[in-house]
């Protein structure tokens, strides 16, 4: 619907409006109830992970999360992965990592947020894929967001952040491309911490205005965040060790 | 001076071979009656689809805010994933002021056939681990999509008409929305509001393209449909306070008289389905023509028969680095089972396409559009 002269894609008539839904005369409180009900079942949700599932990339994962106390929360999120692969230019020592992020269906993140998005998962992977394994080199990373938790959901952005985070995990390991750490993230309402080392190294740290949280202390969220880090973790350990023995 | 050369023979890993010489392994492939994704000439990759349930309609996300898909579908046909997601927008209508007075579903200019049928607006994107611009391939097919959808006239131009209710708020400040179609024909009091303006859907369509492995075109057609034939249309309304609202407004010093742009708000809960011209709803498929080199036959036994080599064959569904790389000539059927053809297109190559491998294509096409069909 963005009718900016764009000669490269179809875009339709100029003269298109957006279609309007009329909320008024809905009732709402269901809506509050099922958000205030995944705010509370963080760290219970059930995930899917499949691997290699796009074949002309270097590694990829798919991943499917699924609140367990509200069916319709779901974010689907597939990751690729191409490289490393030559870079031209100028020699570099280290491997260069870039992070797309694109939302496949439909599009309600704002562009600045997206950017905030990929800037914050760069720094996260910056600091742990092995970069100096891979001098004169271009890895990059694709984030394709299929399908997020319908509505609007408090902690949508959260949950998908938290969801990219071990998604490229995931895709990196596929990939085979050496990281320090399996990296995992875990999030506390609006905040969305990314450790390793079982916990004992924050790689990044992320925070929404939040009311709720606001009046915590953050080492206190840290710890939260933990303990949706640890079960994450172990989910895709468990994913990997069942993969492996699989192919075995 | 010169020293012998000895030519020792080079073996290659399959892969390997496929991708320095594509064309030998194909032909290597092809004299053993096989194509390399293992599959026979004529045999058609299985396609898999589910609607994804991510159009607003569904179940799953009715009346959620935010989701505004009309329609989607996923379809996997080997590790090719397609998905495509319909959303719509509403744009009004230029309606002559002479043909205001009647009925104006009869189009005006009956020589003019597209001008009856709706249009579906495609973008398609193939992720290829790039940024950046479309590529010649995304565009092409977004263009091709584009004119197939409008000339095959599976999409009825009346389909797309917003039918326009109208809300009323009574006294108790409870309100209700009337619609044209659905008033009782008992119902005495006549709506004041006759509209004299038309408006009617647009519809995009966002396409997205995983592991791609050959030609995109027929899978991106066949996801397009399946979520075309999955797309609801919401109902809408206007608000009654808004329908006689007139602004007066000056134009070069003669007063002139417009009607307020209405604001057109669609209702969450209530769809349509988009009635879609069945007789018209047609499949893709696509085949290649391979001639067989005689020359990167492998070396038969000297017993065995000496068999009659076809000198081309014709091949369903290319899929593959392979294959697409050497086969030039293809040939692409849109058309459903009953042989209702909606678009031929046949590439002369390197290979010459014979009149028979266009009847064979043509008949396997339509025996693919049955089973595609039957999964709608």
């Amino acid at each position: 619907m963005l009718n900016t002269t764009d000669r490269r894609r179809i875009l339709g008539p100029a003269n298109a409006k957006p279609l309007v839904f009329d909320r008024s005369s809905v009732p709402v409180e269901e809506n509050q109830e099922s958000a205030k009900k995944s705010s509370v079942s963080t760290g219970n949700d059930a995930i899917y992970i499949e691997n290699g599932i796009v074949v002309n990339c270097n590694g990829s994962s798919y991943l499917e999360v699924r609140s367990r106390t509200n069916d319709k929360n779901c974010t689907l999120l597939l990751t690729s992965i191409y490289g490393p692969r030559p870079s031209r230019g100028a020699f570099n020592a280290k491997a260069t990592l870039s992070v797309q992020f694109k939302e496949v269906t439909l599009e309600k993140i704002a562009a600045g947020q997206i950017k905030e998005i990929c800037t914050f998962l760069t720094n996260v992977f910056n600091a742990v894929v092995n970069l100096e394994r891979y001098p004169k080199s271009g890895i990059d990373v694709f984030l394709s967001l299929i399908h997020s938790s319908s509505g609007q959901q408090d902690f949508e952005l959260e949950s998908i952040i938290t969801a990219c985070v071990n998604g490229i995990t995931l895709a990196f390991v596929d990939a085979g491309i050496e990281i320090l750490d399996t990296v995992s993230a875990g999030m506390y309402k609006r905040n969305v911490t990314a450790f390793m080392k079982n916990g004992t190294e924050v790689v990044g740290f992320w925070k929404d205005d939040d009311e709720q949280s606001s009046s915590e202390n953050i080492l206190e969220i840290v710890e939260k965040c933990k303990e949706h880090y640890l079960t994450n973790r172990k989910t895709m350990i468990e994913f990997m060790v069942r993969n492996k023995n699989a192919s075995d | 001076m010169s020293e012998p050369v000895e030519l020792r023979p080079v073996t290659f890993h399959p892969e390997v071979l496929a991708r320095i010489a594509p064309d030998l392994y194909m032909q290597r492939h092809l004299s053993l009656g096989l194509r390399p994704s293992l599959r026979a000439f004529e045999e058609f990759r299985n396609v898999e689809i589910s609607d994804g349930r991510l159009s607003c309609a569904s179940e799953d996300s009715i009346n959620v805010v935010g989701n505004n898909i009309l329609g989607s579908n996923v379809l996997k046909c080997g590790k090719t994933m397609v998905i495509t997601s319909i959303t719509g927008g509403i744009v009004e209508d230029v309606v002559p002021a002479k043909s205001v007075d009647n009925d104006f579903s009869e189009p005006s200019e009956r020589t003019n056939r597209v001008s009856q049928f709706g249009r579906v607006y495609p973008v398609v994107e193939v992720e290829r681990g790039r940024v950046g611009a479309p590529t010649d391939e995304e565009m092409t097919l977004s263009q091709r999509l584009y004119n197939c959808i409008l000339h095959s006239g599976l999409i009825p131009k009346r389909a797309l008409d917003v039918s326009v209710g109208i809300r009323s708020t009574n006294s108790e400040g409870e309100s209700s929305v009337v619609y044209p179609d659905e008033e009782d024909s008992s119902n005495a009091v006549d709506t004041p509001f006759r509209s004299k303006r038309k408006w009617s859907y647009t519809l995009y369509a966002k396409i997205q393209v995983f592991s791609r492995d050959g030609p995109l075109f027929e899978l991106c057609w066949n996801s397009l449909l399946y979520a075309l034939a999955s797309t609801k249309l919401p109902r809408a309304f206007v608000d009654e306070r808004t329908t006689d609202l007139k602004i007066p407004i000056s134009m070069r010093g003669r007063s002139a008289v417009i009607r307020e742009t209405f604001e057109i708000i669609c209702d969450p809960t209530k769809y349509l389905p988009l009635s879609l011209d069945a007789a018209n709803k047609a499949f893709a498929s696509n085949f290649g023509v391979l001639e067989i080199d005689p020359e990167a036959q492998l070396p038969k036994d000297d017993d065995d028969m000496q068999e009659d080599v076809p000198g081309s064959v014709l091949l369903a569904d290319v899929q593959g680095e392979s294959e697409e790389a050497s086969v030039s000539s293809t040939i692409s059927v849109v058309t459903n089972a009953d042989g209702n053809i909606k678009h031929f297109r046949a590439v002369g190559g390197t290979s010459k396409i014979t009149i028979e491998m266009i009847q064979q294509s043509i008949k396997l096409a339509k025996l693919r559009a049955l089973d595609l069909k039957a999964k709608c």
